[in-house]
């Protein structure tokens, strides 16, 4: 399947259309994005943009849900700031939010770090590393 | 012109699809239009279980809804004209809290008005929690619920709603490394479709002095347990599949102290313990724990199940596309984020009998197999069917 984002005159997302992928075809047989557009555009009889997205995220950094933004200068999708995580920052190479530093190596003990946004810092998660008495 | 008009020209209410008699520029068909499935239902990000809910919501790390289901036995098209088809994506998978939803399938066109033949995609309603006043556990709070009732269009042609499945609580306990007392759940419903109704039940009380007081942490008190659902069965396609089945919950334990309720994340300790197979099965990530419950097996929805290894690490089956399927809830790794996965795109068939001629024209189809006496057009993405 052939997913294609539709866009607004801001770029915002408002909705993904699906195609299957024999409707995408070029004259060579090869999928073309430029065909899938014209196919969307003469089906819905409209001049507005849809632009092709993945929804395995193969291309334009992530799968784009509405209300999301397309980036025409860096050719990606982008998602909000995840409202949890204030101070993540954005990926400068692929446009997803991350934590503002990676997490501390793994050890021998194969910690779960997660980022806390309370303490700014990375918490070891694994159960594992949980002594057993705490189950009780 | 009306929107009446506009899709029943020159006619009256007894001229439309499934009623009254039958034109002779009619071709009757059935029809299954099915939505796209929620994404899964992400737990956190972060240590703690930020988007776990209270007050009828949906538990963190539940599989998504599967979409709606529309089925019509006698639904009337006018031949000579263009009927659009869309079908619906399926949501997709975020950093954040809840589930997203799909969109939903529909057939427009003459004696077809936007309202009338749709698989509509499960609904989010959403709203903050009035009691929330913590810094540190509860950072967001949903009245989260996806609904999308059952209707019926006339007497051939119904509308099935999607539902969602329930999580469980387990125990008490101490946890001392986190605080004490604790509660332990193990978390992750499986979504559905087909039944109406939404309800969660994560009923939660308050600690210390409530909103205002020095004390503002919530405690889970119960959890409702119950299935999502397989979705919908039908033959239109020439075998019975299930569409719009839910997706897997992912099982993690939740660890809920004063400070918070810990996600765990990953099943552990025993190899299948908390499996999420298919959509139908929770169960808890501990053999103390153990709370095991599974419907029947439904295929194509997204599930997560855990490494027979031994390992944290957690294997993810996506939810098919065209099936409706809602997406699972996964932690691909020790150092990877949990993640919600994205639900499956919808499915339009249409079907009748030979007796009327094939379609005049058609785009955006998918091949499907023959059935003798059957002129049968399959729509894996958006397209168009002219009787």
């Amino acid at each position: 399947m052939a997913h294609f984002a539709r866009l607004d005159s801001d770029n915002k997302v408002i909705n993904v259309h699906v195609v299957d992928n024999n409707w995408v075809l070029d004259g060579d047989g090869k999928e073309s994005e430029a065909v899938g557009i014209k196919y969307l555009q003469d089906l819905y009889k409209t001049t507005d943009s849809f632009i092709q997205c993945s929804i395995n995220a193969t291309i334009r950094s992530v799968y784009p849900r509405i209300g999301d933004t397309y980036d025409v200068t860096n050719d990606w999708f982008e998602k909000p700031k995840p409202e949890i995580h204030e101070s993540w920052v954005q990926n400068s190479s692929t446009g997803i939010w991350e934590p503002p530093f990676a997490p501390p190596a793994v050890t021998s003990k194969n910690e779960d770090w997660r980022w806390d946004e309370e303490t700014q810092s990375y918490v070891d998660i694994n159960p594992d590393n949980i002594p057993s008495s705490a189950e009780e | 012109m009306s929107t009446f008009q506009q899709f029943f020209p020159g006619g009256d209410s007894s001229s439309s699809g499934g009623g009254g008699g039958v034109p002779a520029t009619t071709t009757v068909a059935e029809l299954l239009v099915v939505g796209g499935g929620s994404s899964g239902s992400m737990g956190s990000q972060g240590p703690y279980a930020q988007c776990i809910t209270s007050q009828s919501n949906t538990a963190p790390d539940s599989g998504g809804n599967g979409g709606g289901v529309l089925v019509s036995s006698r639904w009337l098209f006018e031949q000579g004209c263009v009927y659009t088809v869309t079908v619906g994506t399926g949501g997709a998978a975020q950093e954040a809290c809840g589930q997203v939803h799909g969109t939903s399938s529909s057939i427009i066109g003459y004696n077809a008005p936007p309202c009338a033949l749709v698989g509509h995609a499960s609904k989010r309603i959403e709203a903050l929690n009035p009691y929330f006043t913590s810094s540190y556990a509860w950072k967001m709070q949903y009245l989260d619920k996806h609904c999308s009732p059952y209707h019926q269009i006339d007497q051939y042609t119904c509308h099935y709603g999607t539902s969602v499945g329930k999580s469980t609580f387990i125990k008490n306990g101490v946890y001392p490394t986190y605080g004490s007392p604790i509660m332990t759940i193990c978390s992750g419903s499986a979504g559905g479709a087909g039944n109406p109704g939404c309800p969660m039940n994560v009923k939660t009380s308050m600690v210390g002095a409530g909103p205002t007081g020095p004390q503002k942490c919530q405690f889970i008190t119960s959890v409702d347990v119950n299935y999502g659902s397989d979705g919908l069965e039908s033959c239109i396609s020439g075998s019975p599949v299930f569409y719009g089945p839910g997706g897997g919950g992912m099982n993690p334990g939740y660890h809920q102290s004063i400070a918070g309720v810990l996600n765990i994340a990953c099943p552990s300790n025993q190899a299948y313990s908390g499996l999420v197979q298919e959509g139908g099965y929770i169960s808890c990530f501990s053999p103390f724990d153990q709370v095991e419950m599974s419907r029947p097996s439904v295929s194509h929805s997204g599930c997560t199940y855990r490494q027979p290894n031994g390992s944290a690490n957690c294997c993810v089956t996506a939810a098919s596309a065209n099936y409706g399927a809602g997406g699972g809830v996964t932690r691909p790794g020790p150092q990877a984020l949990p993640t919600d996965m994205n639900g499956g795109s919808g499915v339009v068939f249409v079907r009748y009998p030979t007796d009327y001629s094939a379609a005049a024209s058609v785009s955006g189809n998918t091949p499907t197999p023959a059935q003798p006496g059957y002129h049968v057009y399959r729509f894996n993405g958006d397209g168009s069917i002219t009787f």
